[in-house]
């Protein structure tokens, strides 16, 4: 009955995605072949290779492995953004922090390395920047952030002076080559971004890494953090392993007494406010951030800078049918991480699984968050959250962070932890 | 569009096989048993998969059921010190730490 249905729609799926690529048609096997996706399940398409989506295609594969799924990422290996601030400081490689797609393809998970260009959700399809289209019974998009280009003086090509590396990568890259070139005795300014953003607690564990590299190779040098903000993420538990590690070579600046940020010169690496110009050996400046740009193209924000979705299934409130996950999307009291983005995933994936399989409820679940972030290589903390799902976010039924005044023995055994994080969520995510 | 696909799905539901409808012996997808799944997918990414830790976190995967539930029973009531655990296991009522203990030790 409707299983013909799903072998035939399956078979013009894989004549739309091999034909291009010059794969003979009769490469087509019942169950799959080398071209397609696994199974002969419903068809989910996943938008995007990061920590939300790479887990979205994982887990459908687990809970449903009959599931035909789909994942398409324009790049052929992802550098995590997990872990970039350790590469700054020296303490990680960037091999380490680089993950490819194999490990999913050997699941059954098609991969297709193209963009998708945009999405017409009453057809249920993406045209993808080829020009193929592909159909979905259910499509999940985690495209992750943009970044919004006005402020006066930064903008794309600013950022080829003046890194963000807030996109790991080859940014990442620029910003150790501009640390590794500044003379001892300077300054690195970093400018964290205003609310919301990704990861939290992301500017803080930069400015130790920082902080951690010069100590080590240039100790009259200095970390200055010019903020859009007058509070940051585990600030206690920051401020106090910098006095440890580092003494004064870390100042922060709160929003209120920096004043309002104007303007960037990149050729000059200085940041203006209403009161003062901030001249920097090496500036870090992170914009302010919307959902990835492909989620606007797909017209999944609805005129806003991020996708609102059920807070259950992560279904778009804009477009049925499509579920959006990680920093795109809204969901309330998770902060933008890449384990909520992957907690996020799992929820998702059984959910669209249930949805698939003929459910027309679906449990609001109860999921979690841990973020470590380092200090210094032997100096780990922790700030660890779990929720309990309901319509209208996400509450909290316990966590917290690393207490205050712990000794070494105990910040040093959650430096180790936070590598054994990297090392097991990646595995979960990419294998 | 929703109502379409939903009708659609719920035509063939049978013919998939999901872990929930493996384990509820091919009747509706069982909430209950998924969500043990579910429940315990958030374990792993700092105990490793199945529990079988990579690097400096402790691996898991040698608990029985009884062992883990004790362990996290004692990490709820405090009477058991620890980095992190203290502060997540409080945020799971018995019966999920019952759930959670039999999908990554098996009952
Ligand atoms: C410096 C720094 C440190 C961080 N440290 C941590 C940490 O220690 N722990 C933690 O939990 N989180 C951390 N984060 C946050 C984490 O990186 C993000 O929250 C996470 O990556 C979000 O996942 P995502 O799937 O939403 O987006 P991403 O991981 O960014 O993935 C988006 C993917 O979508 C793809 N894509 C974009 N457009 C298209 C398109 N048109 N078609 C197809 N694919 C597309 C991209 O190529 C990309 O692979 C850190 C972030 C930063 C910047």
């Amino acid at each position: 009955m409707s299983n013909a249905k799903y072998n035939n729609t399956s078979r013009r799926d894989f004549l739309k995605i091999a034909g291009a690529t010059g794969a003979a048609a009769s490469a087509f096997a019942i169950g799959g072949c080398a071209m397609g996706p696994s199974g002969t399940g419903p068809r989910v398409v996943v938008v995007g290779g990061g920590f939300g989506g790479a887990t979205a295609a994982r887990y459908v594969k687990k809970f449903g492995p009959d599931f035909r799924v789909t994942l398409i990422e324009p790049q052929t290996s992802y550098v995590t953004c997990p872990f970039s601030n350790a590469y700054l400081g020296g303490i990680v490689d960037l091999n380490t922090i680089t993950h490819g797609y194999s490990g999913l393809s050997k699941i059954g998970v098609h991969v297709v390395h193209d963009m998708v260009t945009g999405l017409d959700g009453a057809a249920g399809t993406v045209t993808l920047s080829s020009g193929k289209v592909v159909e979905y019974d259910r499509l999940i998009v985690s495209p992750g952030i943009d970044f919004k280009w006005n402020m006066d003086g930064y903008d794309e090509a600013a950022s080829m002076l003046v890194p963000h590396a807030y996109k790991a990568g080859s940014q990442t890259v620029l910003l150790k080559k501009q640390l590794e070139a500044m003379d001892d005795g300077g300054t690195v300014i970093i400018a964290p971004p205003g609310n919301p953003f990704r990861c939290p607690p992301g500017p803080y564990e930069r400015a130790s890494m920082i902080a951690f590299y010069l100590k080590n190779h240039k100790p009259r040098s200095k970390v200055l953090i010019l903020d859009r903000k007058d509070k940051f993420s585990k600030q206690g538990a920051f401020t106090e392993g910098w006095k440890r590690r580092y003494g004064n070579m870390i100042e922060w600046v709160p929003a209120k007494d920096v004043g309002i940020i104007s303007s960037v010169d990149a050729g000059a690496r200085s940041i203006s406010t209403e009161m003062d110009t901030h001249k920097a050996d090496v500036l870090n400046f992170i914009p302010n951030q919307k959902a990835g740009k492909v989620a606007h193209a797909m017209g999944l924000t609805g005129g806003g800078d991020w996708c609102p979705v059920d807070q259950i299934t992560f279904e778009s409130s804009v477009v049925p049918g499509v579920h959006v996950i990680g920093d795109a999307a809204v969901i309330k009291g998770m902060p933008k991480s890449g384990n909520a983005a992957n907690s996020q995933a799992k929820v998702c994936a059984w959910a669209v699984v249930q949805l698939l399989s003929g459910a027309t409820e679906v449990e609001p679940a109860v999921t979690s968050n841990t973020c470590y972030s380092l200090v210094s290589d032997d100096y780990g903390i922790h700030v660890s959250v779990i929720w309990k799902g309901t319509a209208e976010g996400y509450k909290k039924t316990s966590g917290g962070v690393a207490p205050a005044n712990m000794d070494d023995a105990f910040r040093k055994a959650e430096a180790g932890y936070a590598h054994g994080w990297y090392a097991n969520i990646s595995h979960d995510i990419w294998g | 569009m929703k109502k379409a696909l939903l009708t659609t799905a719920l035509g063939v539901a049978v013919l998939f096989t999901t872990p929930a409808l493996a384990g509820s012996g091919g009747a509706t997808p069982s909430a209950e048993n998924l969500n043990g799944a579910l429940l315990a997918s958030g374990c792993v990414v700092c105990h490793g998969q199945g529990g079988d830790s990579q690097g400096h976190i402790p691996s898991i995967d040698g608990l029985n059921k009884f062992q883990m539930v004790n362990a996290l029973m004692e990490f709820k009531s405090g009477a058991r010190k620890g980095t992190i655990m203290p502060r997540i296991a409080p945020g799971y009522t018995d019966a999920q730490i019952e759930a959670i203990a039999s999908e990554i030790a098996g009952n």
